[in-house]
């Protein structure tokens, strides 16, 4: 015979702060991207937020952080959990600092993590998520490859996870030679389907562990 | 009454497997599998496998690691009235590994799969009243207690840079990163638990079972005894909402309670 014990009510858990999962979006802001293009990503972006935050588990997780690149690389929104995430309406100007900015995303990560050490919380790998309608325009070459040696080796180490999508007009091949995983090709601007997948994968990461660090279904919203 | 007596070591064990909220969500079966086996000569052997939620056939791989894992085991553990030494229980552990690894990989090429496939992690845990001892390859933990309130990990998960990145049974050179640990102590409690209850279950990083998740729990298993009703029992707990508001993943947890009999 069992008494009325509710394990429900009896069972305490350890007091542990909530894993973090931080997730940068580094958006190309270049003139190039003005109009149609720019309007779908600022769309894209409400639809990734509304996806995520339908799953308590990963907005509690999910740390989100945007950069956009133009003649310029600006934190236009440093790490918060998705439930605090505002998205931005983004405008498109100017060339295009690509080098630049993923320096920065590399540094953004760096520091979040000695944040998280600091403070004793758990964290899953970094995910980057660069999306560009171009190639790198107006920065020294240096920058750009020395930006790329660097993903790269923080590729190699494991520290990151670093995809790049290419929209429209987009040079593939450059971008194939600066990243390491092979870029997506976004078909039309279907940026809400894109993020929307981005979404499940980041709550897909934020729950279970992978021996790589993509296992979803291959997205329907681009061609490799 | 007052005649001669003798003192016989009874385990009293339930264990339970469910499905995560996540995988019910995206149409996964649950890869968690558990086995145990109470020996005729009072050793408890138990094992936990833990299946990728990556791999196409993670639910083979775990259940083929876990069954392998328990055959080994009770081989091994059921010789004699006591295990032997040391090193040879550490042999015995490690030997349930390695030949869980070579079981999930005969599979994989009987399916044509890569092993990958079958992805899974294993721990396998052996406990007497006097010792406890565990050996896993990648997440999850074992721990022991000698009594309400005093819980050791025996193995946890390995310390790694990111949550998400562990090592599975499938890996090339699996078993040089198996953990194995030896314990004398007065057993009274033995638990497995999978990844998804470690952080409700051990306060990180320190990685200290949590007396206060414990505690309730094998006192419940020592008030109800095992069987079906508590089992039932502890499975509606782990998929209580309060539990699945914090891990959404498959949730497997083996307990055990020793209880010394005396039987005329």
């Amino acid at each position: 015979m069992t008494d009325n014990i509710k394990l429900e009510e009896t069972v305490e858990f350890a007091e542990n702060p909530e894993p973090r999962c931080p997730c940068v979006l580094l958006l190309d802001t270049s003139g190039s991207m003005r109009g149609a293009p720019i309007d779908a990503l600022n769309k894209g972006l409400v639809a990734f937020r509304e996806d995520l935050v339908r799953d308590p588990l990963a907005s509690r997780r999910v740390e989100v952080a945007v950069i956009t690149f133009d003649s310029e690389v600006k934190v236009v929104q440093d790490f918060v959990t998705v439930d605090q995430f505002q998205p931005p309406t983004l405008s498109a100007q100017g060339l295009t600092f690509m080098g630049t900015a993923i320096h920065k995303a590399l540094d953004m990560i760096q520091a979040r993590k000695a944040m998280y050490r600091k403070n004793g919380v758990a964290y899953y790998r970094p995910w980057v998520f660069m999306i560009t309608d171009g190639e790198p325009q107006g920065e020294p070459d240096t920058v750009v490859q020395q930006a790329s040696q660097r993903l790269k080796n923080d590729e190699a180490a494991k520290r990151v996870a670093f995809f790049a999508v290419g929209v429209e007009n987009a040079n593939m091949a450059k971008l194939a030679e600066i990243v390491v995983r092979t870029p997506v090709k976004l078909i039309g601007l279907n940026f809400t389907e894109m993020f929307v997948w981005l979404s499940r994968s980041m709550e897909a990461v934020a729950q279970s562990k992978t021996d790589e660090q993509v296992a979803l279904p291959p997205p329907g919203w681009g061609t490799v | 009454m007052g005649q001669h007596t003798q003192k016989k070591d009874e385990w009293q064990v339930i264990a339970a497997s469910v499905r995560g909220t996540s995988h019910r969500k995206s149409n996964l079966p649950c890869q968690d599998v558990v086995e145990f086996r109470c020996l005729p000569n009072g050793v408890l052997v138990a094992a936990l496998a833990d299946g990728a939620g990556s791999a196409s056939l993670a639910e083979v791989g775990a259940t083929v690691a876990a069954q392998s894992a328990i055959e080994s085991l009770s081989a091994a553990f059921g010789k004699g009235s006591q295990p032997g030494p040391d090193d040879e229980v550490r042999a015995a552990l490690l030997n349930a590994l390695g030949k869980a690894r070579a079981s999930v990989v005969a599979e994989a090429e009987k399916r044509s799969v890569r092993a990958r496939e079958l992805a899974t992690t294993l721990m396998v845990a052996a406990f007497t009243r006097t010792r406890a001892a565990s050996a896993q390859i990648g997440d999850g933990a074992v721990v022991v207690g000698v009594a309400p309130g005093t819980f050791d990990l025996l193995t946890g998960p390995p310390k790694t840079e990111h949550l998400n990145e562990t090592i599975f049974l499938t890996a090339d050179g699996a078993l040089d990163y198996a953990q194995v640990k030896l314990q004398s102590c007065h057993v009274r409690y033995g638990a497995l638990l999978c990844d998804g209850l470690q952080l409700l279950a051990l306060k990180y990083p320190e990685l200290v079972p949590h007396s206060g998740f414990f505690g309730p729990l094998f006192g419940f298993l020592e008030k109800s005894g095992p069987g079906e009703e508590t089992t039932a029992r502890l499975r509606q707990f782990l998929e209580s909402p309060r539990v699945t508001a914090r891990s959404d993943d498959d949730l497997s947890l083996v307990l055990a309670v020793l209880r010394e009999q005396t039987v005329p």
